[in-house]
C-alpha cells in the first residue's frame, strides 16, 4: 500500500514540476523583464565565484607553466633575437613608407578610418555549459558601463557581441557561434560579404564567408573589417583574413573561409568598446 | 527527523551546483573550444540509476535549472528535459544490478546522446543545419566518451555515497 502511494506521489511531483518548468518557458518568452531579473539575480551569486575559481586557475597555470615553459623560452628568445633584428630592417623601411602615405593623405585630404575607442578591459570567467554554442561571461556588468550591443574585441580583432548585462557580469556571443552573422567588408576593394560562424568548422578554427560579388576583387589573403553597414557593429574593426574562394553555383556570387583574427582556442581576456554604433535611430 | 530527510536534497543541490562551476568555469581553463564532459547528464543518469524515479527526477530537475541559471537563454528548458532524462533513468533501474560498472557508462552515454540528439534537433536541424554525422563525430561523440570515462572513475563513490545516505535516512526512521 506505502509502495503505491509512494508511486503515486512520484507521478504526480513529475507533472507538478514539469508544470513550473513549462511555466518557466512561457515567461522566458512572454515576459523578457522577469527572466533577465532572475538570470541577473543568479548572476549577483554566480558571478564572484566564477571569477575566484578564474584567478586561481590563472595562478595555477601561471606556475606549471613556468617550469614547463623554461626550454621552450630559451629557444623561443633565440628565434625572437633574429625577428628583431629583421623587424628592425624591416621597421625603417616602414617608417619611410608611413612618411609617404602621410604625405598622399594629406594630398587626398582622407581622414583618419580609425578613431580610438574608449574600451574597457576584462576576463574571460566562464562559458556556457554544453558544447553546441560558445558565447561566454566575462567580469565586468551594468556597474562598469557596460551596455547590450557593444563590441568586444581581442588582440585587435573581433571577438564578438555583448548579449546580456548583469551587475558585475556580461555575456559575450562569439563570432564563431554556429548562425551567427557579422557583416564584412574586404580591407582592400571595400567589396561587403557575411561573415558566418559555422560550428562544423570550429575545429579547424575557420568562419564561412559568404555573399561576395563574382566581379570583385576580393582574393586569398585580404583583410576582412567590419562594414559600415553593420547595424551592431562599430566600422573597420579586424575579423580575420580570407582563405580559399570559391565561385557559387548560383554563378553570382562567391564564398570560402577566413582565418579569425582572434585565437578563439585561448582566449582569456577580452576589450569591450565602450560605444555604441549610432545607426541614427530611435532606441 | 525532518532534517535527516532533507539532507539527501541539500547533498545533491550542492553537488549539483559545485558541478555546474566546475563546468563552466573550470573546463573552459583548459581549453575555450574542445569538448566538454557533460557533468549535468553524469549526475542525472548516475543518480536516476543508482537511486530511482523519484530521486532521479529531483536531480534532474535540479541540475537543469543549474543548467539554465549558468547560462543559456530559456529558462526551464533544460529543467524539463533533465527532469524527464533523469526520470527515465530511474526506470530502467529495477532491471540491473547497480554493481555492475558497464551498465551505467552505457546508460550514460545514452542519455548523453539523447540529450545531445534533442538538443540538436531543437537549436541546429530547425535552421536547417542537417549534417548530424558531422556533429555527431566532432562534437556529440567526445562530450560522451569524456563524460562516460568520468562515470568509470566516479560511479563508484556515488553508489558508495548513496548507501551511506540509504543507511542514514533508514536509521532515522525506526
Amino acid at each position: 500500500m506505502k509502495k503505491l502511494n509512494h508511486k503515486i506521489r512520484t507521478k504526480h511531483m513529475l507533472w507538478i514540476l514539469s508544470g513550473i518548468c513549462i511555466a518557466l518557458i512561457g515567461i522566458s518568452f512572454l515576459l523578457p523583464g522577469v527572466r533577465s531579473a532572475v538570470k541577473t539575480g543568479a548572476a549577483y551569486v554566480i558571478t564572484p565565484i566564477q571569477r575566484g575559481i578564474n584567478r586561481m586557475g590563472m595562478w595555477f597555470a601561471d606556475k606549471t607553466d613556468t617550469f614547463k615553459e623554461m626550454d621552450e623560452v630559451i629557444a623561443e628568445n633565440e628565434r625572437l633575437k633574429q625577428r628583431v633584428d629583421e623587424l628592425t630592417e624591416e621597421n625603417s623601411m616602414l617608417v619611410q613608407n608611413r612618411y609617404e602615405l602621410e604625405r598622399l593623405r594629406e594630398l587626398l585630404a582622407l581622414g583618419n578610418d580609425y578613431p580610438d575607442y574608449d574600451t574597457a578591459a576584462a576576463k574571460v570567467i566562464a562559458k556556457e555549459s554544453g558544447n553546441w554554442f560558445h558565447s561566454f561571461n566575462i567580469d565586468i556588468g551594468k556597474n562598469q558601463g557596460i551596455e547590450p550591443d557593444m563590441n568586444v574585441i581581442s588582440g585587435g580583432g573581433l571577438v564578438g557581441i555583448v548579449t546580456e548585462v548583469y551587475e558585475n557580469s556580461a555575456v559575450v556571443e562569439s563570432i564563431i557561434d554556429d548562425g551567427y552573422n557579422v557583416s564584412g567588408k574586404c580591407a582592400s576593394s571595400s567589396d561587403l560579404c557575411i561573415v558566418n560562424g559555422d560550428l562544423s568548422l570550429i575545429e579547424s578554427g575557420l568562419l564561412r564567408i559568404t555573399n561576395i560579388m563574382k566581379d570583385s576583387t576580393v582574393k586569398e589573403g585580404d583583410m576582412i573589417l567590419t562594414s559600415h553597414i553593420s547595424s551592431k557593429y562599430l566600422p573597420g574593426i579586424l575579423i580575420g583574413y580570407v582563405t580559399e574562394l570559391t565561385e557559387d553555383s548560383n554563378d553570382l556570387t562567391k564564398s570560402g573561409y577566413l582565418i579569425p583574427a582572434v585565437d578563439f582556442e585561448h582566449i582569456e581576456e577580452v576589450l569591450v568598446i565602450k560605444q555604441l554604433k549610432d545607426t541614427g535611430g530611435e532606441k | 527527523m525532518f532534517l535527516r530527510s532533507v539532507l539527501r536534497k541539500i547533498i545533491v543541490i550542492g553537488i549539483a551546483i559545485l558541478a555546474a562551476f566546475i563546468q563552466t568555469a573550470v573546463f573552459p581553463l583548459f581549453s575555450f573550444q574542445i569538448p566538454y564532459p557533460n557533468l549535468m547528464i553524469l549526475l542525472t543518469s548516475v543518480f536516476g540509476f543508482i537511486a530511482g524515479k523519484r530521486e532521479g527526477m529531483y536531480t534532474g530537475f535540479i541540475c537543469g535549472l543549474c543548467a539554465d541559471l549558468f547560462g543559456g537563454t530559456v529558462l526551464g528548458f533544460s529543467a524539463l528535459l533533465f527532469m524527464y532524462l533523469g526520470y527515465m533513468n530511474g526506470m530502467i533501474r529495477r532491471f540491473i544490478y547497480e554493481e555492475d560498472i558497464i551498465f551505467p557508462i552505457i546508460l550514460v552515454a545514452a542519455t548523453d546522446f539523447a540529450y545531445n540528439f534533442i538538443y540538436f534537433v531543437l537549436n541546429f536541424m530547425l535552421r536547417n543545419r542537417l549534417q548530424f554525422g558531422y556533429y555527431f563525430i566532432h562534437t556529440v561523440l567526445p562530450e560522451i566518451i569524456f563524460t562516460a570515462v568520468l562515470v568509470l572513475f566516479s560511479y563508484k563513490q556515488f553508489l558508495k555515497l548513496h548507501k551511506r545516505l540509504l543507511r542514514y535516512e533508514e536509521g532515522s526512521e525506526t
